[in-house]
């Protein structure tokens, strides 16, 4: 033993040594230890989303709040990217450059984006993001932390919603519609585009207030709002100013016809019965129009001025509007006596249907007919649609004439399939406001149930440019008169917009080809080539096509070659008045006028809901007899 | 180096004395205490904190085994030393094992 101890002292030293550096290394760890539970603690409990991703954006870390932000379980979140969790518009480029920058230098300032994040749960969520990079073992690596501001987002949306929106139409109230107008007016000095402000005030509204009490008051204001709201294009703004006055904010409109267009509308529709308590009642309203620039460049100026206006077409007898200046009130006269003569045709019912007969190209068969309007004025006699239908467009006219029409069109058909003529089909053409206005679907069942015509054999025909014009919305409103059962048909085809993609979304059953295109074959080679197409179209899609506009055998000859299925023109019927179809049905031995004599003649038209005329006061008789139309 | 604090299990008064004058011309400062039983083994680790345990191996009250197992339940940090003149290769082996598996 004694020989060996020389060694004893390096022995003890080198143990000692490991020992302290055993205990220093332990302590660290349990030092470790420690933080990284009181941070796991920290991190966990934040409420704000905290991840830690590489250099590609994948998530190598995240806490709790963040899977629970984004509706994931904890562990499922390392690996996913974290572009994914954000809405895809979020390319900030300056972030993402920021986040992912390569060079080892740093990168400054974290950096801040506001944006979406896609919740798997609850879908879209605002965020604000705030990124900072940092190294991990020379390996470059960003902190992220993703806040959820929705809460935040939604209580100043809250306060900015009462600030500058009227609680009971949910409208802009006066405040914002001033700041509209005035942004407006900016964009418009850089434009050559006309701004117009409709100011619009109800006639004997307190009526409504005072004996229906304040809820029913609401409930006609929150009507009036959407009857107003479907009178203008979505661009225009509508505001409640309080009480009965309503605005109306139109730009980028290109002449003043447009505002008077509207004004004129929003009177018809103000004027159509409110049904309260199982009643109903008639309003009408008072509007001033200020244009810019023809008026003023201000702001004040302009509302001043229409408000004025609106006082004017008070003091006028109400149910009316008025420019601010006096020449704009000026319209040709022309145009004023035919809409005066319009309003009054429905109320007279002045209007006939005249009916084009519709045959089957291959056996020359009567299947059906085409409804054609046609106005008999008494002084100015027989009047083509193209001198009247342009103007009860504009002043949505067309929506109670349009009713007549179907109506009528539906029992004359109704009495010849009584008469023998089965499954005699009738077409009735549909306008675009008539297409537009939310009471369509309900008014053609109304109708059929009323008339008792099996839907199947009803035919509405529509162009293109209106199903083109908003074409989900279009879709929808198709497919629910589909539902009724009836058929629809395009009409005019091939001078419209023609998109396949959506010809075959549209739940359409025929295509009807456009005279333009049948006046000219089988000699013009551009004419015989477009029908051949939309027959062969047609055919593919499982459409039937019908040829208009066919005067001559040469063109017949030629549909049938072709595998057309209907024609109608002169060559197989001019259009004629009922009672001379009643003729030509019988001659083409589908129907015995025996048999027509013994149905109950045609039902006297149903009277629409007559249309206070606008130009003139309705008086103090706010109550008048409720019709269906 | 501030001095180390040993404590030295050793029943023999000369060998004890031996290792002292040893660590001592190796230059290193210690303060130290002598220990040869169970009982004043157990009571000096009790007492006082120790940077390192020294012991015989073959003593007549209790073996280095027994006081290695007793330093290393206290505590297996300390480094532990066995000193023999007549311990076998095969012992010194398993004794530093023992010593290895116990602080590890």
């Amino acid at each position: 033993m004694k020989h060996n101890l020389g060694r004893l002292g390096a022995v003890l030293i080198r143990a000692m040594g490991e020992t302290e550096v055993r205990q220093s290394a332990r302590a660290a760890t349990e030092y470790l230890q420690a933080n990284e539970a009181l941070l796991n603690s920290i991190i966990n409990t934040a409420a704000d989303g905290i991840a830690v991703i590489d250099c590609g954006g994948v998530i190598e870390f995240a806490n709790e709040a963040l899977a629970r932000m984004m509706g994931y379980e904890p562990p499922e979140m390392k690996g996913v990217e974290l572009i994914r969790l954000l809405h895809q518009n979020s390319a900030s480029t300056a972030f993402w450059e920021k986040l992912f920058c390569t060079t080892t230098q740093d990168c400054g300032k974290p950096a801040d984006l506001q944006t979406n994040a896609r919740s798997r749960t609850a879908g879209a969520i605002p965020v604000e993001i705030r990124a900072s990079r940092m190294e991990m073992n020379g390996t470059p690596k960003a902190t992220v932390v993703i806040r959820d501001v929705s809460e935040r987002t939604r209580s100043e949306e809250r306060v900015w919603r009462l600030a500058h929106f009227d609680e009971l139409s949910g409208l802009p109230n006066r405040l914002l519609f001033r700041q509209l107008l005035e942004q407006a007016l900016r964009d418009a000095n850089r434009g050559k585009k006309l701004i117009a402000v409709l100011f619009i005030d109800l006639d004997r509204f307190k009526l409504i207030n005072d004996t229906l009490g304040h809820d029913a008051g609401d409930d006609v204001l929150r009507e009036v709002t959407v009857r107003v709201r479907q009178c203008l294009r979505e661009s225009d703004i509508i505001s409640r100013f309080g009480g009965d006055e309503f605005a109306a904010l139109m730009r980028d409109i290109d002449d003043p016809e447009a505002a008077r267009a509207a004004a004129s509308r929003i009177l018809s529709a103000v004027a159509e019965p409110y049904s309260l308590d199982g009643d109903e009642y008639h309003l009408s309203a008072s509007i001033g129009i200020s244009t810019y620039p023809g008026d003023s460049g201000d702001a004040a100026a302009l509302l001043r001025n229409s408000e004025l206006a609106m006082y004017r077409a008070k003091d006028q007898g109400k149910n009316n509007f008025q420019f601010h200046s006096p020449q704009m009130n000026a319209r040709s006269f022309e145009q004023v006596v035919l809409e005066r003569f319009l309003r009054r045709a429905i109320e007279l019912d002045e209007f006939l249907l005249y009916y084009q007969p519709q045959v089957e190209v291959a056996t020359g068969r009567v299947v059906g007919a085409e409804a054609l309007l046609r106005w008999n004025h008494p002084g100015m006699g027989m009047m083509p649609p193209v001198k009247f239908i342009p103007l009860a467009e504009e002043t949505g006219l067309i929506v109670p004439i349009g009713r007549i029409v179907l109506m009528r069109a539906c029992v004359d058909a109704k009495r010849w399939q009584d008469a023998g003529a089965h499954d005699f089909r009738i077409a009735v053409n549909l306008s675009p406001r008539q297409f537009a206005h939310s009471d369509l679907v309900s008014d053609v069942r109304h109708i059929l149930e009323d008339t008792g015509l099996p839907p199947e054999t009803l035919e509405l025909e529509i162009t293109e440019s209106m199903v083109m014009d908003k074409p989900e919305r279009a879709t929808a409103i198709l497919h629910e008169l589909r539902a009724l059962g009836i058929q629809l048909a395009i009409d005019d085809f091939g001078t419209g917009y023609s998109s396949l993609g959506y010809l075959k979304r549209f739940p359409v059953n025929t295509l009807k080809v456009d005279r333009s295109f049948i006046k000219d074959i089988p000699d013009d080679t551009d004419d015989v080539a477009i029908t051949n197409a939309v027959i062969a179209m047609g055919r593919s899609l499982r459409l039937s096509v019908v040829a208009e506009g066919v005067e001559t055998a040469g063109q017949a000859e030629f549909l049938r070659n072709n595998g057309c299925d209907l024609m109608q023109g002169y060559l197989t019927g001019k259009p004629m008045p009922a009672a001379e179809l009643d003729g030509f049905l019988e001659k083409n031995g589908l129907i015995t006028l025996a048999a027509l004599a013994s149905i109950a003649p045609a039902q006297a038209p149903v009277p629409p809901t007559p249309s206070p005329e606008v130009t003139e006061s309705t008086g103090g008789n706010l109550r008048q007899p409720a019709f269906r139309f | 180096m501030k001095n180390a604090r040993v404590l030295l299990v050793e029943d023999c008064e000369n060998d004890a004395f031996l290792v002292l004058a040893t660590l001592k011309q190796s230059r290193i400062g210690i303060r130290h205490r002598r220990v040869w039983t169970r009982a004043t083994l157990a009571a000096a680790l009790q007492e006082d904190p120790w940077d390192a345990v020294i012991s015989d191996y073959a003593m007549p009250q209790f073996g280095g085994f027994e006081a290695l197992a007793m330093v290393k339940a206290r505590n297996p940090d300390i480094p532990f030393i066995l000193v023999s003149g007549a311990i076998g290769e095969e012992t010194a082996v398993a004794a530093c094992a023992a010593a290895h598996r116990i602080s590890s």
